[in-house]
C-alpha cells in the first residue's frame, strides 16, 4: 500500500453525547479552574446556553461519549485513527502526533449530542536530510450539532518516520 | 497549576455582567504578553488527564512500559500540554472567544519538568476585532514542548 492511497478514506462517523461530568473532569485535567466549566449559572453569566466544553475537549470527545448503542452504521472502507496508524506502520517505523489544529465555529455544550465525521484530507511524503522517508497524514474531523451546524473543525497531523 | 506570576496584560475592574478580570480587545497590545502560568508536571497530572480524556496509552502512566519502549520514564500527553496552553489562552481572551488554535508538538514533557506558558499578541485587526497570538509551553531549559498560534475575538468595550 502507498500511504497516498489513504487520501479520501472516511473515519467512521460517530454520535457523541457531551456530558457535564466529562466536561468538568476534562477542565480540571487541563488545569482550568473556571466556574464556567463547573456551574450552569456561571456559564449563563458568561453568555452560554449551557456549560461549554474547553477548547481541546473535542479531541477526546469520541472516546468519552460515543456510546455503542447510539452509533450509526460503519461505511465500507472507513478506518478509525488506530487502523490508519496501523496501516501507516505496516512496514515499521515510528508514528508521532505532529500537529493539532482547531477551528471554532460555535460552542460545544453540555447536555447536547453531536455528530462527528472525518476523513484523511491529505498525505504528503517527503525525505528528510538523512534520506529517511517522512509521511505526513492530515486527518480532518468535523463536529456538528443535531441540526447539522458546524461547531468545531479539527485537523490532526500524524507523522510516520520510516 | 500554580498561581499565575507576573501578570503583564492590563486588566480592568469587572463591569456588570463580565467575568472577573476580563481582558478587553482594547487592552491587548501587539507585542504584549499574557500572564505566565507555571506548573511542575507530576504523574498525578498525567493520570488525571488520562482518565479525563480516556487516552490510556501506557507510555503516559506506566514507567515499566515507557522504559521498555526506550523512554527514560512516562511522559506527558501532547494533548495535555496543548490543553494547559489553551487554558492560559482562554484566561486571556475569554472562554468562547477562541476562533482558532493550532499547535505543534516539539519535544516530550517529563515528570518534574517546570512548564510555563508564553503567549504574545502578534497582531490586531480593529475592523473585525480579531487578535492573533503566538503561544508556547516551555520547560525550565527554555525548550518549547508545544508551540502554536491562536486567533481570538476578545470582548470589546461597548
Amino acid at each position: 500500500m502507498s500511504a497516498t492511497d489513504l487520501i479520501g478514506t472516511q473515519l467512521p462517523p460517530a454520535t457523541v453525547v457531551v456530558e457535564r461530568g466529562a466536561i468538568a473532569a476534562f477542565a480540571e485535567a487541563v488545569a482550568d479552574a473556571s466556574p464556567v466549566y463547573q456551574r450552569p449559572d456561571a456559564a449563563a453569566a458568561a453568555g452560554f446556553e449551557a456549560i461549554p466544553a474547553p477548547p481541546t475537549f473535542t479531541f477526546a470527545a469520541r472516546l468519552l461519549g460515543a456510546f455503542p448503542d447510539l452509533q450509526p452504521g460503519r461505511p465500507d472502507g472507513a478506518l478509525d485513527t488506530t487502523e490508519i496508524i496501523a496501516a501507516l506502520r505496516g512496514d515499521g517505523g515510528l508514528i508521532l502526533h505532529a500537529e493539532q489544529e482547531f477551528t471554532y465555529h460555535r460552542p460545544v455544550l453540555a447536555g447536547t449530542t453531536v455528530r462527528v465525521t472525518g476523513e484523511v484530507e491529505d498525505v504528503r511524503v517527503t525525505t528528510n536530510s538523512r534520506g529517511k522517508r517522512m509521511t505526513f497524514v492530515r486527518l480532518r474531523s468535523d463536529t456538528r450539532d443535531e441540526a447539522g451546524e458546524l461547531l468545531v473543525t479539527e485537523v490532526m497531523t500524524l507523522l510516520h518516520r520510516a | 497549576m500554580d498561581d499565575a506570576t507576573a501578570p503583564t496584560a492590563p486588566t480592568e475592574a469587572a463591569g456588570p455582567g463580565t467575568e472577573k478580570g476580563t481582558v478587553y480587545f482594547e487592552d491587548l497590545e501587539v507585542g504584549g504578553k499574557a500572564p505566565v502560568r507555571t506548573l511542575t508536571l507530576t504523574r498525578t497530572d498525567l493520570v488525571r488527564y488520562a482518565g479525563a480524556s480516556h487516552d490510556l496509552n501506557p507510555l503516559h502512566h506506566d514507567d515499566e512500559r515507557a522504559r521498555a519502549a526506550g523512554m527514560k520514564s512516562v511522559f506527558g500527553h501532547g494533548m495535555f500540554s496543548a490543553g494547559v496552553l489553551a487554558t492560559a489562552l482562554t484566561d486571556l481572551v475569554g472562554i468562547g472567544n477562541l476562533r482558532g488554535y493550532k499547535v505543534r508538538f516539539t519535544t516530550q514533557a517529563w515528570p518534574g519538568d517546570v512548564l510555563s506558558t508564553d503567549i504574545t499578541v502578534t497582531s490586531k485587526d480593529e475592523a473585525v476585532g480579531l487578535v492573533e497570538l503566538d503561544c508556547q509551553l516551555v520547560n525550565a531549559e527554555g525548550t518549547a514542548v508545544v508551540t502554536g498560534s491562536a486567533v481570538a475575538t476578545p470582548r470589546r468595550r461597548a
